[in-house]
């Protein structure tokens, strides 16, 4: 790496450490430009576009690149210290998307004040129950990467995963909810969908009921496939309620994906703290902008119309910084909320590596 | 059309009558749909029952031809006011442009006029006359036959293409069969209109029909198929592979064992392009172009992407380029219609990631509506049988030997229907033969994948002869 590039990378982890709104615009045009250089495909994709940093003035006339690209591609900028797949088996009939991060220490800058914002902004010193693998079992998961970042970081010495190679360690995780409520020490429990919802099934199977010390919370991840997400949600998080005894308030969707290194939060914790009331959404870290756009004209959708979900991620500086999801939503206040799919597209995200554990075992 | 309007998408015969309704809206049209109890499915079968004892079945065949043939005529009359509510409700309900209606549901309905429907039987059964009376049985002068339709069928009918539903109706009333179809709820509303087009030409034949909806899984209707499925000889179900092992298994489950059951799942179709036939690049694309923009794409019919031979004189891109330019033509002329915001996102992903990969540097061409996802041919020199997200996308591919694309269809075996072709004479029968043992079942010149000659063996399949049973009258 040259000193160039190690003065971009610097730049935006100055940025993501202290956000100054009015200077977003320009760093993003910046690592546009270095981006633009640095990946002969991504310049080529630009150029057809007639978009380059001599034509492109706002981070919002940015090229975004297909998610599913990175499948096709590798999007990196320099030597990837770490390389992250989309999760999928080498041989099924998908291919695994791959983003190469050539600064894990950009990645773990962006992890952590945005985790803390929304999942301890109490200061909350909780014991992690993760459901989901650890770095070990799943080497290539940018999922497994954020928890361990975020586990060593505010986990302490006793939090532990759950998932091991034969399935989730259900008898494993009842045994330590056991000890946290005799405790009465407040816990995070923190996974993927999927995997929660083996363990409420498992937990219905037996008639067993926890009522978890007040201030546990839940972060979940992924699993719910675009289809009929709202009335999965509510159903959800109202069972999580009944099984775990953990209040609506304090169950914390995160949505995030292979191909970014940062991560979107539910406002919910923050905004139950802070005494306000508004609908559950997803918060936009400062280093990040999100725009809701129309899959026809590529126009900005007007606030809580669907749209396709577009996020341009300064932590995104050494691979594609503006990426086009499958997703789609539309924005609400500060936010937006995921409404569903790109019809048609494959399923993926981590809820399929949680499902081939589980076939598996 | 912008005041809303409520219109019926069921017809029941009389004296049957419901007091609760459901609505299907399609922006200013909604479709009203009975709320069906079982005691209530069960009369209207009765009711049904009674029509063709004393009416349908007793009628010789040329003179429920000749019925049908009035009620065609009428639809395929453009000032013909069934046509113009059909014509006018339609794009709403399926989000097709109007004059893709237009041209469909002529299309569609031309094949079954009466002339057709004869030549259909002649060629099925060997005697049009074989489902009115005995007749000598070939080669066995001591044997008579006759052929006897269904006395009730139920047709589970699916809702891609406007107005197909139809065809179902025609060929159940042609075996002398009364009628319950079971509408999608995806295109509502032309099975009941063409019972009420057949109410003004003969209410008797109507009466043998009845066209209502319910939704296939709900716990509700689990009772309504019970009582349908239990009563009908014959049970066909048209729609995606779920939805057609769902009716087989409700089908199985209710059906005497001796009850019949047609299903028609998930089919696609291709085109592949000889070598010779480029040197009229521009007609074969311009055919080729009509293949792909006929329904969206949404047809069994409908091709999901080309296969050109390379070594002539112009090459496969070239066909590419051509086939793009013509798909902007029709643009006008056979308008794209509307599509709901995920596909968009669909086609938008799909393009994007192939232009990408063309400005990677690999074999990829992408030509695209200038504005939205109008069309978009991808040129792409990987020969794998993709799948097309539809709605005028379709790659195209060089391949050095027609005969090559074998291999490549194998693990889409169970699902190949059409294969249009380009190619000289002398080498059209090879080439349908070979495709013909890869699993397709209908093979025609490329620009004449959505036109198939009435009869054509959708899935495989006769369309009258495997919906009838055989009775043998032994003299000696």
């Amino acid at each position: 790496m040259n000193r160039k590039t190690d003065s971009i990378y610097d730049e935006v982890l100055d940025f993501i450490g202290h956000p100054v709104e009015e200077r977003f615009n320009t760093l993003a045009l910046r690592v546009f430009s270095f981006q633009f250089e640095r990946n002969p495909s991504y310049r080529r994709y630009c150029e057809a576009k007639d978009q380059t940093p001599d034509t492109v003035l706002s981070w919002r006339e940015i090229p975004a690149v297909p998610t599913a690209a990175f499948k096709e591609l590798d999007l990196v900028c320099d030597r990837p210290e770490k390389v992250f797949f989309t999760s999928g088996t080498s041989q099924g009939p998908t291919k695994r998307g791959r983003h190469p991060v050539p600064r894990l220490d950009i990645f773990r800058a962006s992890v952590l004040p945005n985790f803390m914002a929304h999942l301890l902004p109490d200061l909350a010193e909780l014991r992690m129950l993760i459901l989901a693998g650890s770095p070990v079992l799943w080497p290539h998961s940018s999922l497994a990467h954020m928890m361990e970042v975020v586990r060593k970081e505010y986990g302490g010495s006793d939090s532990v995963y759950f998932m091991t190679d034969a399935g989730l360690d259900l008898e494993g995780l009842s045994r330590s909810l056991r000890e946290v409520c005799e405790q009465n020490r407040p816990v995070m429990l923190a996974g993927v969908t999927l995997a929660f919802h083996q363990f409420l099934d498992h937990c219905r199977e037996r008639r067993m009921a926890f009522r978890l010390p007040p201030g546990s919370r839940i972060m979940d991840t992924g699993g719910f496939k675009g289809r009929k997400i709202d009335l999965l949600k509510t159903e959800l998080y109202r069972r999580y309620e009944k099984a775990l005894g953990i209040p609506q308030t304090h169950i914390v969707n995160e949505y995030g994906m292979t191909e970014m290194s940062s991560q979107f939060y539910d406002n919910v914790l923050a905004d139950h703290l802070n005494g306000l009331s508004r609908p559950r959404h997803k918060r936009v870290p400062p280093w990040v902008r999100t725009r809701v756009v129309d899959p026809e004209t590529l126009e900005e959708r007007p606030p809580g119309s669907t749209g396709m979900l577009r996020h341009y991620d300064l932590a995104n500086c050494g691979s594609v910084m503006a990426l086009q999801t499958e997703d789609l939503g539309h924005t609400i206040g500060d936010g937006f909320e995921i409404t569903g799919r790109a019809m048609g597209s494959e399923a993926r995200g981590c809820s399929l590596l949680v499902e081939e554990i589980l076939r598996t075992r | 059309m912008t005041d809303p309007i409520t219109l019926d998408g069921f017809f029941l015969p009389p004296p049957i009558k419901v007091s609760t309704y459901t609505q299907l809206e399609f922006g200013p049209v909604q479709i009203r749909l009975p709320v069906l109890t079982a005691t209530t499915l069960s009369d209207v079968i009765n009711q049904l029952l009674a029509a063709q004892e004393q009416y349908l079945s007793k009628q010789p065949t040329m003179a429920v031809l000749e019925m049908i043939d009035a009620a065609v005529a009428r639809w395929l009359k453009p000032e013909d006011p069934m046509r113009e509510i059909a014509e006018l409700v339609l794009p709403n309900i399926t989000g097709l442009s109007p004059a893709m209606i237009r041209f469909g549901l002529t299309l569609i309905l031309k094949g079954y006029r009466k002339d057709s429907l004869y030549r259909i039987l002649r060629h099925e059964l060997g005697d049009a006359h074989l489902l009115d009376e005995f007749q000598p049985k070939k080669e066995n002068p001591n044997c008579l036959t006759r052929a006897v339709g269904p006395r009730i069928t139920t047709n589970i009918i699916a809702g891609n293409i406007p107005g197909l539903g139809i065809t179902d109706l025609i060929a159940t009333l042609v075996t002398k069969s009364a009628c319950v179809c079971k509408v999608s709820s995806h295109e509502p509303f032309s099975p009941a209109l063409f019972a009420q087009t057949l109410v003004q030409i003969e209410p008797r034949l109507a009466y043998c029909l009845a066209v209502l909806g319910w939704s296939g899984g709900r716990p509700e209707a689990k009772s309504l198929e019970e009582v349908a499925f239990d009563r009908s000889e014959l049970v066909t179900a048209t729609g995606s592979d779920e939805a057609v092992t769902a009716v087989r298994q409700a089908a199985a489950q209710s059906q005497p064992v001796s009850g019949r059951f047609i299903g028609y799942g998930h089919r696609v179709s291709l085109g592949l392009i000889g070598r010779e036939a480029l040197d009229n690049l521009e007609n074969v694309a311009q055919a080729a172009a009509l293949d792909v923009a006929m329904y969206d794409q949404q047809g069994c019919l409908s091709p999901h992407l080309f296969y050109v031979e390379t070594g002539g004189d112009h090459f496969p891109r070239q066909f590419a380029k051509a086939l793009a330019e013509e798909l902007k033509r029709l643009e006008h002329e056979l308008p794209r219609g509307i599509l709901d915001t995920p596909t968009a996102a669909r086609l938008h992903q799909i393009r994007s990631v192939a232009e990408i990969k063309q400005a990677d540097g690999e074999e990829v061409i992408v030509f695209g509506s200038e504005s939205g996802t109008l069309w978009t041919v991808i040129y792409e020199d990987d020969p794998a049988f993709v799948l097309s997200p539809l709605y005028r996308t379709v790659r195209v591919k060089p391949i050095d030997e027609l005969t090559h694309v074998i291999p490549l269809l194998e693990p889409w075996r169970p699902y190949l229907q059409a294969a249009g072709i380009a190619v000289s004479e002398p080498r059209r029968v090879l080439l349908a033969e070979t495709l013909a043992r890869a699993g397709l079942n209908r093979i025609c010149p490329v620009g004449r994948m959505q036109q198939p000659h009435p009869g054509w063996p959708q899935d495989g399949r006769r369309f009258i002869a495997d919906r009838v049973r055989w009775v043998d009258l032994e003299t000696s």
